[in-house]
């Protein structure tokens, strides 16, 4: 993720001059300098391609399946696109920093993970007690909470990534700006 | 409970009340340094970790600036979450209490420098702090300030989304939140910056409402009907700066009365940001 986002930034340099002008609300902040700190946060918030390589258990097909299951919580809830790029963006760092995680242990880190995730960006908190509903009784409340504590205290409390979602809104402000300035006929 | 073997460190006096549990004063065992410990109530069993401390302790863990305060560790005992952060000895509320004279142009100066970039520091990472007021602006020793207490914090878009309207401390709320909007932008937070500019020069806050009706009313004096307010228009904004201008007027000079007005605007679209702040002429 971090070298795409780099190569984004190089061809982003170009337009420099375009946002410089258009945007009142930072005109001291250069899109480059912006540019430059969110890359260097990535750094501790993304995730590598490879990030199943130390798991025994866990294989490639698995994923995509929590993944769905995942977006289907997050759907039943109402919950934000957000909440859901959160909760993935965690389980794949967890995987990453914890090696051999079981395979009856999987959905747990989902529910989890999501979990942790609405109560970073959802207004109002939904209760363990639903999360424990939805799972239909495989796991117990007091193995959500242990899980919980164990993803934040592997990911060192960073709950805070910059998801696709964000980088989306970014990119289409960035081009909306530029339709309104460049070409209004478009409009 | 203060003398738990496990941990690093060990509690002295308590020395404050946050939003979700209480704040020592604690010192490392072994070495006389002192750290700031919150210990995290947890009131309710069933959402696990308090959402407050989850969202303060992961935006410090990102916002690493030298005006913000820093998080040091977050340690876990007997079922009890602490999170361990750097002591600072006074709060800006202590000191206007503690200093009755006028403080100087440099020392406004600088405080409103300190101030800005630490929530601009915020603002940059798309992190709203919703809740600047003096008591969460700490003091260290050198007189540096340091933004602190990131509970009522989140990450928001660049857009206006929709969020509770229930945040910041009455005094130093926005005119759009007291008139119940749910959309607004890191514009709240400059408004407050705003009051607390204000009551550094004045050594009383500037409006001091005794509810919300009461607060919108010194903020629009001759209000008839909160639903038909129009914030943008320029008649009020207009009034309104008259109502600053009298307050401050002989107490600041131009430059200063001048920032002031910008921050607060009442319209949030027009109220500056913090980057623009920091390029004033009042910091030159």
């Amino acid at each position: 993720i971090c070298e795409e986002v780099v190569k984004d930034f190089n061809s982003f340099t170009f337009n420099n001059s375009l946002e410089h002008q258009i945007s009142q609300e930072d005109e001291q902040e250069t899109l480059s300098e912006f540019m430059r700190e969110q890359v260097k946060y990535e750094e501790n918030y993304s995730y590598k391609k490879n990030y199943l390589n130390n798991q025994n258990e866990i294989q490639s097909h698995m994923v995509p399946i929590l993944f769905d299951w995942l977006i289907e919580v997050a759907h039943s809830f109402h919950f934000k696109r957000e909440t859901f790029y959160l909760s993935i963006n965690y389980v794949e760092r967890y995987l990453l920093r914890q090696p051999n995680v079981l395979i009856s242990k999987f959905q747990l880190l989902g529910v989890a993970a999501i979990f942790i995730a609405h109560k970073c960006e959802e207004i109002y908190p939904k209760t363990l007690k639903d999360f424990h509903r939805l799972i239909q009784d495989q796991y117990t409340i007091q193995e959500i909470e242990q899980m919980e504590v164990q993803i934040l205290k592997s990911l060192d409390f960073r709950m805070y990534p910059n998801t696709p979602i964000f980088w989306l809104n970014y990119y289409t402000k960035i081009w909306d700006e530029f339709i309104i300035d460049k070409d209004p006929c478009i409009m | 409970m203060s003398q738990i073997p496990l941990s690093k460190y060990h509690l002295l006096t308590k020395i404050g009340q946050g939003l979700y549990g209480d704040v020592y004063k604690a010192n490392i065992l072994g070495t006389d340094q002192y750290v700031a410990v919150k210990k995290i109530r947890i009131y309710d069993v069933s959402v696990g970790v308090p959402i407050t401390a989850l969202r303060e302790t992961s935006l410090l863990q990102r916002i690493q600036h030298q005006n913000v305060v820093k998080i040091l560790e977050v340690e876990k005992i007997h079922g009890q979450i602490r999170v361990v952060m750097e002591y600072l000895k006074l709060d800006l509320q202590q000191y206007l209490n503690e200093n009755k004279d006028r403080l100087s142009v440099e020392l406004l100066k600088k405080f409103m420098h300190d101030i800005l970039s630490g929530v601009g520091a915020c603002h940059r990472l798309n992190c709203i702090h919703r809740d600047i007021q003096p008591k969460n602006i700490l003091i260290q020793d050198d007189g540096t300030l340091k933004i602190g207490d990131f509970g009522s914090a989140r990450v928001f878009q660049k857009f206006p989304q929709f969020f509770t309207s229930d945040v910041c401390d009455l005094w130093y709320r926005a005119p759009e939140l007291l008139l119940g909007s749910n959309y607004y932008t890191i514009a709240i937070d400059m408004w407050a910056i705003g009051c607390v500019f204000a009551e550094l020069i004045l050594k009383q806050p500037l409006f001091q409402g005794e509810n919300e009706i009461h607060q919108v009313k010194l903020i629009i004096p001759n209000v008839q009907s909160f639903q038909t307010v129009n914030l943008n228009d320029p008649n009020l904004q207009i009034q309104f700066n008259g109502i600053i201008t009298n307050k401050l007027q002989n107490l600041i000079n131009q430059d200063g009365l001048d920032l002031i007005l910008k921050l607060l605007k009442l319209d949030p679209e027009q109220r500056i940001s913090c980057s623009q702040s920091l390029q004033h002429s009042f910091f030159r």
